[in-house]
């Protein structure tokens, strides 16, 4: 198990070529995959632009940052998108008994179960994520330092950790339940309500948006570091490291879950 | 149309055995609501008065009945005959001395049938009791029921028209994918079609799209409707409902021919 990290990249490349290598069987597919996904993020941007015609801003964010906030979001929930797409189906695969195959490996099964699926379709929402975030980047006129665009990739870091986090501790709940696929639609679609501003919650919902189910740290603590820089919370500046902590916490709950398993006695 | 009864019974029977998913779900549609309603709250703050002719209250009600009858859409009619068409087993459905397209539709009838039980009427009771919206109790309701039963069988049309598409593609996520987020915002589930530009919601209003959700809405909700535009509404319903149907029946006669399964 004590094998270094260029051990690790080196078997995530060959499992990642295989991955590949099997979808370009099917080029129909990969097209309109990104199709849908250039969709599903255009549809989003156009809310906004109609939403901004009839007013000026949502308590005090006006359509730029708004703008910035999503692409922000778009962009930090890609990781999880792209590198961790198996855990969707980790219900068949605990439930057919077909996890097993994952425990008698000599690696790690985090690892390795993860590793097996590189969601191709992901590239298109970085591409649009970025494109997005350049252009309110432009009109917001906020400078571009060293500095800011070191700040960008750490944050950016910490909160694609939030969201994988999130997922991965939903993902865990297969190891106890028998409908988990449900758990991750749920846990899902929070990641459409990180585009919003945490401040229109009341204090209660805050609470659970920022420490229980921690969306506010996928788009909107982060771009406070951006958008408000004269008046950024202890909260903001924390993300990178709540990211990495929740990770932490995650990691170890599916690890725990993973290693109960004891297959279908198939 | 007995043995049509059966296949949507079936499905109400194995809907009761996803009770955990039923659970789920619904939890999702309050955490919707309650994103709705501090989300607008707070765009209405700007302002006491109405935006675009929709007080909050209006435009509360509206996203959020818009949401629970998007749950109630949710039979994965596509999803369904993709799956069917690349393990094979669409061929047992094809061997059933049955019309393919009928049986699809009760099947998924049953499912929404469930889905109206378990998920619209707690969510609709949530949103007029402790939201505290105010709707007319009478003959809207009555209308409002047969309206939602034809925007079922337009949504229907649409997953047909799609799952047929899988066929050719053989995929469904991406074509799946684009015609929800299409059909969600064009017919004014996520931004009321009120808020659109002129030009764009005029043609919005001769789309398909809006039949789902902005006419069993308006039927519910807007006072000021007479017999006469219950009558035109339920009216343009029936004829969207009847091009997607008769449409995807002739798509199936061409689709079914580029079926292959692979022996098994």
């Amino acid at each position: 198990m004590n094998q270094g990290f260029k051990y690790y990249l080196k078997i995530y490349l060959a499992i990642i070529t295989q991955d590949i290598k099997s979808k370009m069987q099917y080029r129909m597919d990969f097209f309109i995959s990104t199709l849908g996904m250039i969709a599903t993020n255009l549809s989003g941007l156009i809310s906004f632009w109609i939403l901004f015609r009839s007013i000026p801003n949502i308590q005090g964010w006006d359509y730029h940052e708004m703008i910035f906030i999503y692409a922000f979001s778009l962009l930090a929930v890609t990781p999880v998108q792209l590198f961790f797409d198996n855990l969707w189906n980790i219900n068949d695969k605990v439930l057919r008994g077909d996890f097993i195959v994952y425990c008698f490996r000599p690696l790690n099964i985090f690892f390795y179960y993860m590793s097996e699926v590189f969601d191709v379709k992901g590239l298109s929402q970085l591409i649009f994520g970025c494109l997005l975030l350049i252009y309110s980047w432009a009109s917001l006129h906020i400078q571009i330092t060293v500095v800011s665009i070191l700040f960008l990739f750490v944050t950016l870091l910490g909160a694609s950790l939030v969201m994988i986090g999130i997922m991965v501790l939903a993902c865990s709940s297969a190891f106890w339940i028998t409908n988990s696929t449900s758990v991750l639609v749920f846990m899902f679609k929070f990641k459409d309500y990180s585009k919003y501003p945490i401040t229109i919650f009341n204090t209660v919902f805050r609470f659970i948006f920022s420490f229980l189910i921690p969306i506010g740290f996928i788009a909107f603590y982060p771009s406070e570091i951006f958008l408000r820089p004269k008046s950024t919370t202890i909260l903001a500046l924390a993300s990178p490291v709540i990211g990495i902590a929740f990770f932490i916490l995650a990691y170890f709950v599916w690890m725990y879950g993973a290693r109960k398993y004891s297959g279908t006695g198939s | 149309m007995k043995r049509y009864w059966g296949l949507s019974k079936g499905t109400i029977m194995e809907s009761a055995a996803y009770r955990g998913h039923y659970l789920f779900t619904f939890v999702g549609n309050v955490f919707y609501i309650i994103l709705v309603y501090f989300l607008w709250k707070s765009i209405y703050a700007n302002t006491t008065q109405q935006i675009n002719g929709m007080t909050f209250k209006e435009t509360f009600m509206y996203l959020t009945l818009a949401a629970s009858i998007y749950s109630l859409m949710q039979t994965w009619a596509d999803w369904d005959m993709s799956r069917s068409m690349l393990s094979g087993n669409v061929v047992l459905q094809f061997l059933k001395p049955t019309n393919y397209q009928a049986y699809k539709l009760f099947e998924n009838f049953g499912v929404m049938v469930s889905n109206f039980v378990v998920l619209f009427i707690p969510s609709f009771i949530l949103i007029v009791f402790v939201f505290n919206a105010n709707i007319n109790v009478g003959l809207n309701m009555a209308i409002f029921i047969i309206s939602i039963l034809l925007a079922y069988l337009i949504n229907f049309g649409f997953d047909f028209i799609v799952g047929l598409l899988s066929f050719y593609t053989e995929s469904i996520w991406g074509i799946s994918m684009t015609k929800e987020v299409i059909v969600l915002l064009f017919s004014g589930a996520v931004v009321p079609l009120p808020f659109f530009p002129e030009a764009m919601r005029k043609i919005l209003e001769l789309l398909p799209f809006q039949a789902i959700y902005n006419i069993p809405l308006q039927i519910l909700t807007n006072k000021s409707y007479t017999v006469v535009d219950f009558l035109t509404q339920i009216l343009i319903q029936l004829f969207w409902a009847a091009i997607l149907i008769i449409g995807g029946s002739l798509f199936l006669k061409k689709a079914s021919k580029i079926i292959t399964v692979n022996g098994g």
